[in-house]
């Protein structure tokens, strides 16, 4: 729900339905930069015979702004070919696949990795091989080990493209029925609908048990920053950087019968995109959600004003009668949000949160995922990230353990707008506000690609 | 047995469909018709000039935008080249009317 299934027309195309978006400096690793693009959103691990993989007709990319032009600098691009080994058996495999080049592993993916910087496209590898899915304990008996094979290092980075754990947590079945957060859902108003009392009660994390398919990637400081600049000065404009993810198609294709099924041309047309987590979901209108996957990050102040005076703010007095009285008053004197727009468009000037941080692209107001690569990873990261005091956390830049729902909400509900209005005062409920979630439960690496072991198809429940 | 690839697959079937491709957007029925080619950049499409002359490599989809007006994509490569030729236009409306 970062992103997963957020606009109609990509929902109807998982494979190119950007989910999350991380980036943080490399906790084992501090020289680099690693970022984490998940797609291919909710799923079922036991769902095969034909069981989940990249798109060999989508172009994914991952984009790094570094000039303050919300344009991309240096872009990564990753395109994958599925390969059939045997065409005439029904199975993904035959037998135990005991490592990447496994005989018995009848359907494989492999990917190139190109880096684009200065108009200049650089292939840096190719015909990498993906890990198979995880199925169970007949078909890869030992996963850890086969995705382990699937970290690559090549020129200038190390990647990984496969299936993973999904990450993100989050209580997806009370927030879209209606604005219902499990911790606080006493208060909801419930549209008097007869006989319906709710108590509160725990969250209850909707993701925890799906899978996704990740391209991770760990690059050298020096190769995302402007001329090179290796970190080191909080305040330096060259320490932040903004990210964002794209996946695109060719923007002609005619399907056959027979055959021949499909011929595609013409150039890649972008379908989906994602900066910040649950910036479409939540501060774009549904009409124009897929408009907003079309677009580029320098064109957002188009998206300004579901930022500036999100819908969620206005309707969180409503579904909670009395529970935020001071958000009201700020929702009916019609200010703008520039608490938020800080956060989701510009970044944070020094000074705003402390003197000592900073996360500032400049005036361009673009939805990017920045993150000052001159912080270094918290020994011991608190989930609500700079809301929670750790400046290493979302939204700077975000960690595999944000609990970006809760951060976002309690923006949303107004826990930021003193940083720009002293004189407001956060209503008491937003301690509260929040889906419930810690994260517990969520099993992710001290090493790369650091996003958790898939689910096993055979142990996971449908 | 040799392994088979989607992309393989397409690009094999790809020369037949450039050939009856080049019979409806003849370059020399397209001199005199006014183009312009579009690529796709990472920040967004872009205008650039015709591409360089040479043999098509790939698939040519054409999609005629507006009859009246003659506009019509062709999509080649990573590239989208716009022209605009009624008589062209007319003529492939004309083909879908059996004319």
């Amino acid at each position: 729900m970062s992103s997963h299934r957020e606009a109609p027309e990509v929902s109807m195309d998982p494979t190119a339905d950007s989910a999350d978006l991380y980036a943080f400096v490399s906790p084992d690793d501090p020289g680099t930069v690693t970022v984490i693009a998940n797609y291919v959103p909710l799923q079922a691990p036991a769902g095969g015979p034909n069981f989940y993989e990249f798109s060999p007709d989508v172009l994914y990319a991952i984009h790094v702004s570094n000039d303050g032009s919300a344009r991309s600098n240096v872009t990564y691009e990753f395109r994958f070919e599925s390969v059939l080994s045997d065409p005439t058996t029904f199975l993904y495999n035959s037998g135990p696949i005991a490592s990447l080049s496994s005989k018995t592993w009848n359907r494989r993916q492999f990917y190139s990795v190109t880096r684009v910087a200065d108009g200049k496209a650089t292939e840096l590898a190719k015909n990498l091989p993906c890990p198979p899915c995880n199925i169970g304990p007949l078909s890869t008996p030992d996963y850890p080990r086969l995705a382990q094979d699937a970290v690559h290092r090549i020129s200038g980075a190390t990647v990984f493209a496969g299936q993973r754990a999904d990450a993100f947590y989050v209580d997806l079945g009370s927030i879209f029925d209606l604005g219902d957060l499990r911790p606080i859902e006493e208060l909801h108003a419930t549209f008097a609908i007869p006989g319906l009392k709710l108590k509160s009660a725990k969250g209850v994390d909707s993701t925890l048990h799906v899978n996704v398919h990740s391209i991770a990637i760990r690059v050298p400081i020096g190769e995302l920053t402007n001329g090179g600049y290796g970190g080191g000065d909080v305040l330096d404009p060259r320490s932040t950087i903004g990210i964002w993810t794209t996946a695109s198609r060719r923007a002609a294709t005619v399907r056959h019968a027979g055959a021949a099924r499909v011929t595609q041309s013409g150039p890649f047309v972008q379908e989906s995109r994602l900066g910040n987590p649950l910036f479409n979901e939540v501060l774009v209108p549904l009409a124009r959600k897929d408009f907003w996957n079309s677009q580029y990050p320098a064109g957002d102040a188009q998206f300004s004003r579901g930022v500036t005076h999100p819908e969620l703010a206005s309707l969180l007095p409503v579904l909670y009668p009395g529970a935020f009285p001071n958000l009201a008053a700020f929702n009916a004197s019609g200010a703008p949000r520039a608490d938020l727009a800080a956060i989701l468009l510009t970044g944070i000037p020094a000074g705003v949160v402390s003197a000592g941080f900073q996360n500032n692209t400049g005036t361009i107001m673009a939805d990017m995922l920045r993150l000052n690569v001159s912080i270094p990873a918290a020994a011991k990261p608190n989930a609500l990230g700079v809301v929670g005091g750790d400046v290493a956390g979302y939204p700077n830049g975000r960690r595999l353990v944000d609990d970006v729902v809760s951060i976002e909400l309690r923006a949303i509900a107004g826990v930021t707008l003193p940083l720009v209005d002293k004189a407001f005062t956060p209503d008491k409920a937003i301690a509260d506000v929040g889906d419930g979630l810690t994260g517990a439960g969520t099993q992710l690496l001290g090493v790369f690609p650091y996003i958790g072991t898939p689910h096993s198809g055979y142990a996971t429940p449908a | 047995m040799e392994p088979m690839t989607r992309r393989g697959f397409i690009s094999g079937t790809a020369a037949g469909l450039a050939a009856a491709g080049v019979a409806i957007a003849m370059p020399s029925q397209m001199a005199g018709a006014s183009t312009a080619a579009r690529a796709t950049t990472s920040n967004g499409p872009a205008t650039a000039g015709p591409g360089a002359s040479g043999p098509l490599d790939g698939p040519l989809i054409a999609h005629v935008r507006d009859v009246s007006s003659g506009e019509i994509s062709l999509f080649a490569g990573e590239r989208e080249i716009v022209i605009r030729d009624r008589h062209l236009a007319s003529r492939l409306a004309g083909a879908t009317r059996g004319r």
